[in-house]
């Protein structure tokens, strides 16, 4: 029996004023101490699925979905009291910006410990200092007291990593963590996400733009484009063998390498996703006429499964050279 | 053919029509009333409302319509007057300011703290007291504390464009630099300008007839509409209508203009 | 004992550094004050109608005025008039009324309270009422209240406190007879001893609840009229300010670590959201004291307005500067204390 940390089916989310939903009928899971990487470009709704895991989509979010299961809870009914406990217990959550994820006028400390009642403080306090000089905070002691203006990005992402850790959850979300700090930052700051999964066996949500980061710390991933995903498999084989045309651009948008293209990959999704058919079909360069008018559904094909109506036939012809 | 998209991009013009509206109460009374403001008629005092006279008549036994119809020239009149010149005075004053900037700027921007939200009811007193009690010195009290918030406004904005003329001023023309600031200032913030005057019309309005009620600005007969609100004062419990009517129309029109700037000040497409 | 004098001028610097500020915010204040001084002196001078005569009495014959000029100093050059002038002020001598025929002092501090009391209820009720409004504004957008407070802060800063005034006490007082219609607390038919000049206060003091009741309900429709012609812009701001603070990044990281919405809505978004508010009620304080004079005279509430405007009236000239120069002094303070706040709200702001 495979126990599922996560379960969504059906996700669609629309933001109002905006015609193009984020998100239109995802489905996905997540096994337990299992990675899951969720890679796309800006705008594929790969935060938007990330957030509606946690019920944190703001105010003009409108959310329909079949289920979406964290744990035992079900979020879409569950009430106040038991997000906030799953939110406390159960999920840790990174966010993306650590110059704009931190209250400025409150000191690190307490904005941590806000959630917990006070005769937990002490303990917990003590509890954090320690997880700190897990992530490779000196001076964990001083640093604690502290305005987040005081710190570097790439300090306070570890504090937030270590502040996630806190409640000792069963899984922990990262939403771009790496994307605002420096490279060398991000290598090290992936590593010890790495490491932090594997030695405490977390069910984590990778969220990135960027493949590479996904590839080095998911066991599975999956590729969205405007609101939908295109592809989703067992890292090694969405790496080495991509079947969805938008992951093999992607794969082959890495600098120093040419590649024919229909458009640029940097235009916004928005204003070119196709409204009917396949909503890549405005941008594929081996669209046919039936991507125009037919929206592809996933399937299985290899181990991994594709939302391209040509996925075969394009496999087995490898027109994509490397 | 009146459509419906039609009303709907006319609706889209209301502020337009709004001030145009008030526009013509103030300079063609005359469409709205055919009654003199001014002319006594003791035996009609005090009236209550009724198709000859729509407000009642007063304890002279004039028409409070056409005095409220006529008393809106002075005050919206005065209103727009002192609005025009504080924001001059200040837009040239925060310009040069921000501009100059060193110690000519530090100065004014002291200045600028004690004027920015003085009483200017206090003011006012002074210097009715010195003056006199007339439209001038109110005018004068109320531009004295006026000129502050656009001279900031300006200043703000002459500084975080200086910073970027500077480079490109200091690499080619010297002497036009006064000619840039006119040409890249003023139409980058003309829109914040003029939705402020707009708003500070409105503002004003509130503050004159303020004045005028505690007998500071108009005087008698004058129908301004703070005077004619301080000359229902004593009559205010045999007519109503007397108090009530002058000052609806107060509000009406001031929440008309503060809307209208409001508007302004979120359009971004103009 | 040489290591101490060596070490003196480094300390003296440092010392120097950090009072700078406060002397030099003093100082200004000092600048602002004396110009203040000035140019009511000034205005003294300008006026058209001869103060002698006035102090006299119009009935007065030519040898009495000049006996009375004599006596006020006026027939002394301007510059001795303005030292007088000065000297008199750091005396705490502002002269006599010729209303009240006493020291200008002495009214004011017999009418100062009454203001203070007005002035002080309402900045209470703006401030905080405005602030609550606000904040439930901008967490309950959909709600019955916020949709009635967003009609009403547009009709709100329409209103002019003396029609507000004048129709509250119409409606409440002469028709419905709910609040009385002028005045505060009489002092002698509640036989109330008065210690600090204030209704409540006082009342209170004395451990009389009748006319405690009675001081209250007399606040009540002066206070409300103040405070409707000011709270629509304290809720707006509060409301705009605290809507977009709830957009940001970090209310979501603290959602997501578990922290309920009102501890989030008010330890975390609102202290920051309270800057430009901060500011605004700085402003709208200078705005209450004029405000305060309309209502004064509407309600005849026997404070520092109503002295004004009676002597305003009656061209007595001492008092009026008197209040221009006390109103001046009061204001400045009032903002530095404003302005002392900021770096206590925002730890970004260096000292």
């Amino acid at each position: 029996m495979v126990d599922y940390k996560v379960i969504v089916e059906s996700l669609s989310v629309s933001y109002r004023g905006n015609h193009i939903p984020a998100l239109s009928n995802v489905s996905f899971a997540l096994e337990d101490a299992e990675c899951l990487g969720i890679v796309g470009e800006s705008g594929s709704g790969k935060s938007t699925a990330a957030l509606a895991v946690m019920g944190l989509l703001g105010r003009n979010a409108e959310l329909s979905a079949n289920s979406i299961k964290v744990g035992s809870c079900d979020v879409l009914k569950a009430r106040k009291k038991a997000l906030l406990s799953l939110r406390r217990s159960f999920v840790g959550v990174v966010f993306q910006d650590p110059s704009a994820s931190w209250n400025p006028s409150r000191k690190i400390v307490d904005q941590l410990l806000q959630p917990f009642p006070r005769k937990d403080h002490q303990h917990l306090r003590e509890k954090l200092i320690g997880y700190m000089e897990q992530v490779g905070i000196e001076k964990a002691q001083e640093r604690i007291g502290v305005y987040p203006h005081n710190l570097s990005g790439g300090m306070l992402q570890r504090i937030m990593i270590a502040g996630a850790l806190l409640s000792e959850p069963q899984l922990l979300i990262a939403d771009e963590p790496t994307s605002a700090l420096d490279v060398t930052v991000q290598a090290d700051l992936l590593g010890l996400l790495s490491h932090l999964q594997r030695q405490r066996s977390l069910s984590m949500l990778m969220i990135s733009h960027n493949l590479a980061v996904v590839a080095k710390i998911s066991n599975r991933v999956l590729v969205m484009y405007a609101g939908t995903i295109v592809e989703a498999g067992p890292t090694k084989n969405v790496l080495l063998r991509p079947m969805h045309p938008y992951t093999k651009s992607l794969l082959a948008s890495v600098p120093g390498v040419e590649k024919e293209r229909k458009k640029p990959l940097d235009t916004t999704v928005s204003a070119l996703v196709a409204l009917s058919g396949c909503p890549y079909s405005s941008r594929c360069v081996s669209a046919i006429d039936i991507c125009h008018t037919r929206k592809p559904e996933l399937r299985e094909i290899q181990g991994a499964q594709v939302a391209c109506h040509r996925a075969e036939e394009l496999e087995s012809n490898s027109v994509i050279s490397r | 053919m009146i459509t419906r998209v039609k009303i709907r991009k006319l609706v889209q013009f209301w502020p337009l029509f709004a001030l145009g509206l008030i526009a013509l109460i103030v300079l063609l009374p005359g469409v709205f009333t055919t009654k003199d403001p001014y002319s006594l008629d003791v035996i009609n005092r005090l009236q209550p409302p009724s198709w000859e006279h729509f407000f009642g008549t007063d304890e002279g036994g004039r028409d409070i319509f056409s005095r409220v119809v006529y008393g809106s020239r002075i005050t919206i009149g005065s209103a727009v007057l002192i609005v025009s010149i504080s924001a001059t005075a200040g837009i040239l004053l925060g310009a040069i300011a921000g501009w100059f900037g060193g110690r000519i700027d530090g100065f004014l921007m002291r200045v600028l703290d004690v004027f920015l939200a003085f009483p200017y009811l206090v003011l006012a007193m002074a210097l009715a007291a010195s003056i006199g009690r007339n439209m001038g010195s109110a005018i004068l009290a109320l531009t004295l504390v006026w000129w502050p918030s656009y001279a900031r406004m300006v200043r703000g904005q002459v500084l975080s464009i200086k910073n970027e003329l500077h480079v490109k001023v200091s690499k080619t023309f010297g002497t036009s630099a006064r000619q840039m600031l006119l040409w890249h200032i003023i139409p980058h913030t003309r829109r914040t300008i003029i939705a402020r005057v707009t708003l500070d019309i409105g503002y004003v309005i509130i503050a004159i007839t303020g004045l005028s009620f505690l007998g500071l600005g108009a005087q008698n007969p004058s129908p301004e509409w703070g005077l004619l609100i301080a000359n229902a004062r004593p009559y205010v419990l045999v007519g109503w209508w007397y108090s009530v009517f002058p000052g609806l129309v107060l509000v009406l029109i001031v929440s008309l203009i503060v809307a209208v700037g409001d508007k302004l000040s979120k359009e971004t497409s103009w | 004992m040489s290591s101490i004098l060596k070490r003196a001028p480094a300390a003296f610097s440092i010392l120097k550094k950090k009072f700078q500020p406060f002397v030099s915010s003093l100082l200004w204040m000092l600048v602002v004050v004396w110009t203040a001084v000035t140019l009511t002196f000034i205005m003294s001078r300008l006026i058209p109608a001869d103060p002698a005569r006035l102090a006299a009495g119009l009935q007065a014959g030519q040898e009495q005025v000049e006996e009375v000029r004599k006596q006020l100093g006026l027939d002394r050059p301007l510059l001795e008039q303005y030292a007088n002038y000065l000297s008199g002020i750091l005396r705490f001598d502002l002269g006599k009324s010729i209303q009240t025929r006493q020291p200008v002092i002495d009214d004011i501090r017999e009418y100062l309270p009454a203001t203070l009391e007005l002035v002080f209820a309402a900045f209470f009720t703006i401030t905080f009422l405005g602030i609550l409004l606000g904040v439930l504004w901008a967490r309950f957008p959909k709600s019955i209240l916020s949709k009635s407070l967003s009609v009403f802060t547009v009709l709100g800063v329409a209103l002019p406190v003396f029609w507000i005034g004048l129709i509250l006490q119409v409606i409440f007082a002469a028709n419905l007879k709910l609040f009385p219609l002028a005045g505060n607390l009489p002092y002698s038919k509640y036989q109330v001893e008065s210690i600090t000049g204030m209704g409540t206060i006082d009342s209170i003091l004395s451990g009389n609840i009748p006319a405690f009741k009675t001081a209250i309900f007399a606040l009540v429709l002066p206070v409300t009229a103040l405070v409707i012609s000011q709270i629509a812009i304290s809720i707006r701001l509060t409301r705009s300010s605290m809507a977009s603070e709830l957009q940001k990044p970090y209310i979501n990281a603290a959602r997501a670590r578990g922290v309920s919405e009102w501890r989030i809505t008010v330890f975390d978004a609102l202290r920051n959201a309270l800057n430009p508010v901060i500011t605004m009620l700085g402003l709208q304080f200078g705005w209450l004291l004029g405000g305060t004079i309309l209502v004064e005279v509407v309600f005849s509430w026997p404070g520092l307005g109503l002295y004004a405007f009676n002597a305003f009236r009656t061209f007595d000239y001492n008092p009026i500067l008197a209040i221009t120069l006390v109103i001046t002094i009061v204001f400045v303070v009032v903002n530095q204390l404003v302005s002392m706040l900021y770096p206590v709200l925002d730890p970004r702001i260096k000292k």
